[in-house]
């Protein structure tokens, strides 16, 4: 890590644009990484996996120039020495154990045998793994595969770490473990990219984040500046309840309730800014009205209403 | 010899390791771990299981006809051999096995979509379509020439036992006529397996080998030069016995391909299905279809 410091970016897109045909990837990406974890947020399909793999240098720009630790990143074996990645897909040399499995790649490192061995015993050790190194990896539940992705990511001690959604199919446990283990990485003035679409997933790791959508970068910054940016949007609120009118009707008269919408006789939709405060006040109106509530949910609690949002598309 | 890294992990070149077998160690080092990694995957897929049924034909056609073949002369078996070679394992056994392996090895990454745990890797991407191509080669190359002496073994030792089977062996001079044999079907392997590791680099399917099956066992049939654009022509002439010799099939077809022309053809057609393969790999990103 001789040339990776904290003030410097480790990774450069400058007006990088990549299309599949006709279908856009990402366009016009100009965007600085520096060392520590970066968080990167978006719905699917928005380019954030574009953006990974041409970091990892399995694709090519279309367009722009991009540097990783100051160099091109596409056919540049000398590069994946420094350069980990947990992608999306989910297929591997499924015969093989484990073990083998990190082996066999590490071994491409031409780095000697015993380093191989060494470093893939130590990754699955890291990665949870150490008792079902020997097993076939077709036998491996979800989680497991994820571990042993993350873990051949881990095994040569890349200075850049890229984790396309990394959590996905982890439990709670093995969540918290990678996230500390990703935060120690940072701190050891690693450069860690992470995807997600779970805006709180990354929430808790950084608070660096870039909002992708539609191929763009939407928002940069810290996690706070993008909250702000996301409380300027109302929420959508989806009640089913035995009495929507009266219900409707009290709830207008509370703060931070813009509006209600009867949606049929068993249903209202209402908008706030403060779904936290309403969630509390439902439950106070709730018990004094006596009335029966079956489901309370964000109608757009997902990211990708987020991002419809924040690019300016009207929900619903 | 032992190798220092720098700082990132890569290896640091010595003077010694600069000169021209300092490279070719190294380009050995670079694709040794392919080979392996290549072999161990084709050996659990099925495209293997393909070509281990179809080197495992000729050793069953032998059983079946070793009745007729009983109290027959060495000297008949040599020429049921022949006709073994000529019709099953050149036309059939070496033109499937290697383009199956050849064809397999290349688009077995993409379609299971595993190309990018080697393209992450610091290795090359020459060296892994090099070492890739060792690997289909080699278990193309020991099938076959595996499932030939099987069957030379087969139609010999329950018609002539064990001692004639030796004498044939060392005295007749059948060792070296069977190494020839050999080495003829492993040059067919090595052209098939090239092409059909250039068609994998770009074709989906393996259709393409049902095509030039048809033009390679076809046009040397046609009474004109057009035989020599096939590869069937030049391993038909590299085997040891011709039949042309005898005044059979062959004296339809026209002379054999004197030898050196033979060697020279079907290893430069491997090298050019090889850059090829090379080039397109080289370019080829990890994809998988999906945008």
């Amino acid at each position: 890590m001789s040339d990776t410091s904290q003030t410097s970016p480790t990774i450069v897109l400058d007006s990088v644009s990549r299309w599949y045909g006709e279908v856009l990837g990402i366009n016009k990406v100009s965007v600085d990484i520096q060392a520590g974890i970066t968080g990167l947020v978006g719905p699917n399909g928005c380019g954030k996996s574009t953006l990974m793999n041409l970091v990892c240098g399995l694709i090519r720009p279309g367009q722009g120039q991009m540097r990783v630790l100051g160099q091109r990143p596409w056919d540049n074996p000398a590069l994946r020495r420094r350069v980990g990645y947990c992608p999306q897909f989910d297929h591997f040399y499924e015969n093989f154990t484990g073990y083998l499995f990190l082996f066999s790649m590490l071994r491409l490192h031409q780095r000697g045998r015993q380093w191989a061995e060494e470093s893939a015993r130590h990754a699955l050790e890291q990665a949870g793994l150490a008792r079902d190194m020997n097993r076939k990896i077709r036998s491996y539940s979800k989680g497991m595969r994820q571990r042993i992705k993350i873990a051949l990511a881990l095994a040569h001690q890349p200075e850049i770490l890229v984790l396309d959604e990394p959590f996905n199919g982890l439990d709670p446990v093995g969540r918290h473990e990678f996230m500390s283990l990703f935060a120690e990485y940072a701190r050891e003035g690693r450069t860690v990219v992470v995807s997600s679409h779970i805006l709180h997933e990354v929430e808790r790791m950084t608070d660096r984040i870039l909002m992708m959508s539609n191929g763009y970068i939407l928002a940069e910054g810290g996690v706070r500046e993008v909250r702000d940016l996301l409380r300027r949007h109302p929420f959508h609120v989806l009640i089913r309840t035995d009495k929507p009118r009266r219900l409707g009707a009290l709830l207008l008269e509370e703060d931070g309730v813009s509006s209600v919408e009867i949606e049929n006789e068993e249903a209202l939709m209402l908008t706030t800014r403060d779904p936290d405060n309403l969630y509390l006040r439902l439950n106070a109106l709730v018990l004094e009205h006596n009335i029966r509530v079956d489901l309370v949910t964000l109608s757009d609690e997902n990211v990708q209403s987020i991002y419809q949002y924040l690019s300016g598309k009207e929900h619903h | 010899m032992p190798v220092s890294f720098d700082t990132h992990g890569g290896p640091v070149r010595t003077r010694k390791e600069r000169s021209f077998s300092g490279v070719v160690v190294g380009a050995g080092r670079l694709i040794w771990p392919v080979f392996l990694v290549s072999i161990r995957r084709l050996v659990h897929s099925k495209f293997f299981y393909a070509a281990l049924f179809l080197a495992a034909l000729p050793v069953c056609l032998a059983v079946i006809i070793l009745p007729s073949q009983m109290g027959a002369s060495i000297g008949r078996l040599h020429l049921v051999l022949e006709s073994f070679l000529r019709t099953v394992f050149l036309a059939f056994v070496v033109f499937f096995a290697g383009n199956i392996l050849g064809f397999a090895v290349m688009r077995q990454e993409i379609d299971d979509q595993t190309l990018h745990f080697p393209l992450l890797q610091p290795t090359p991407r020459w060296a892994l379509v090099v070492g890739k191509f060792a690997a289909a080669l080699l278990l193309a190359s020991l099938l076959c020439v595996l499932s030939l002496w099987l069957t030379y073994l087969v139609l010999v030792i329950p018609t002539q036992g064990v001692f004639a089977l030796v004498k044939d062996l060392t005295q007749g001079g059948r060792f070296f006529i069977l190494l020839k044999e050999s080495t003829a079907l492993v040059l067919g392997l090595l052209a098939y397996t090239t092409i059909a590791m250039f068609m994998g680099s770009f074709l989906k399917s393996i259709a393409y080998a049902l095509i030039l099956l048809a033009w390679d066992t076809g046009v040397p049939y046609l009474p004109s030069t057009a035989k020599m654009w096939t590869v069937m022509h030049y391993l038909q002439s590299l085997l040891p016995e011709r039949l042309s010799q005898q005044r059979r099939l062959f004296e339809l077809l026209g002379e054999p391909a004197p030898v050196w022309l033979c060697l020279v053809v079907l290893v430069g057609l491997s090298l050019v299905f090889l850059a090829g393969c090379l080039f397109i790999f080289h370019r080829r990103e990890c994809l998988y279809g999906e945008t």
